[in-house]
């Protein structure tokens, strides 16, 4: 694992902010029972873990629960970690399952409910300052909280996170195509959601 | 624009929005803390366990060699039973 980990080290100050340097030694450390080794890859990873996490919930205590089990889950599956990847690229597939986990668990809302989303106009074409990206944020949020898991993940996924088709399935751990029959799918949920909002106004 | 479109741009702006900062490292260590705790207590108990296990083992071998004896003169009286009938 050393060697594995050393690598991931490696791989970690090639890949800039995909990883940071000095990943394979802490690796290495936290498996060995380090805590301050583990307190260490926290500190570096928490801030872009919290950003990904911010995707699943709006609700600053379920997300800070959220991203605690993404580092804890990741802490008792780290000897799985083969260091083939910057441990970020790991970190976030973890993020992934448990944030699609909780909306799992989550009661599905009523789609049947108005859609609130009747200044999107005003929203979308005003100034681009953080109230309006917050307020955008939260609309979305809105809408894909009235989709299925797996229907939101994509979407997520492919339009809040702008990552591809290949990193999708990466993530998701589904094949490529099923990301794209998944997405489709979505997106047609999504368009008649709209539509029906739309008409509802 | 269509709904669709207005959702993208939407989508776009979204983007923008950070998350706040958070600092989880110290209730991380303490949760892993808690769930390694109790496997230093399994070593003892295992060893407990396998003598409990090694103990009722000599309990069940000497309890068969009793019910030997005392089963045979069981089917011992239902011979004489049927004699008798």
């Amino acid at each position: 694992m050393s060697e594995l980990a050393l690598q991931a080290g490696a791989a970690g100050e090639d890949a800039g902010p995909s990883g940071g340097p000095g990943d394979g030694p802490d690796v290495q450390a936290a498996l060995d029972g380090d805590s301050d080794a583990y307190a260490r890859l926290i500190a570096r990873y928490q801030q872009a873990i919290g950003s990904y996490m911010w995707r699943f919930t709006r609700d600053r205590l379920r997300w800070e629960e959220l991203v605690h089990d993404v580092f804890v889950e990741a802490y008792l599956s780290l000897r799985g970690y083969r260091g083939e990847a910057p441990l970020l690229h790991w970190l976030r597939k973890i993020a992934t399952r448990v944030g699609y986990r909780w909306w799992r668990c989550r009661t599905r809302q009523k789609v049947e409910s108005s859609l609130e989303l009747q200044d999107w106009d005003q929203v979308a074409g005003a100034d681009l300052g953080i109230e309006a990206a917050r307020e955008a944020s939260q609309q979305v949020h809105a809408l894909l909280a009235k989709m299925s898991a797996r229907d939101r993940l994509v979407l997520t996924l492919l339009y809040l996170e702008e990552c591809s088709v290949a990193e999708a399935a990466r993530l998701c751990g589904w094949s490529q195509t099923m990301v794209k029959v998944q997405a489709f799918r979505a997106r047609k949920k999504l368009k008649k959601l709209l539509e029906r909002g739309d008409d509802s106004q | 624009m269509t709904e669709w479109e207005r959702f993208e741009r939407l989508a776009t702006l979204a983007r923008r929005d950070a998350a706040p900062r958070l600092d989880v490292a110290a209730r991380v260590l303490r949760t892993i803390r808690a769930t390694e705790a109790p496997r230093a207590v399994d070593l003892p108990m295992l060893i407990f366990s396998g003598v409990s296990l090694a103990a009722a083992s000599i309990g069940i071998f000497l309890a068969m060699q009793a019910w030997s004896p005392l089963s045979d003169s069981l089917s011992g009286m239902f011979q004489w039973t049927i004699v008798l009938q």
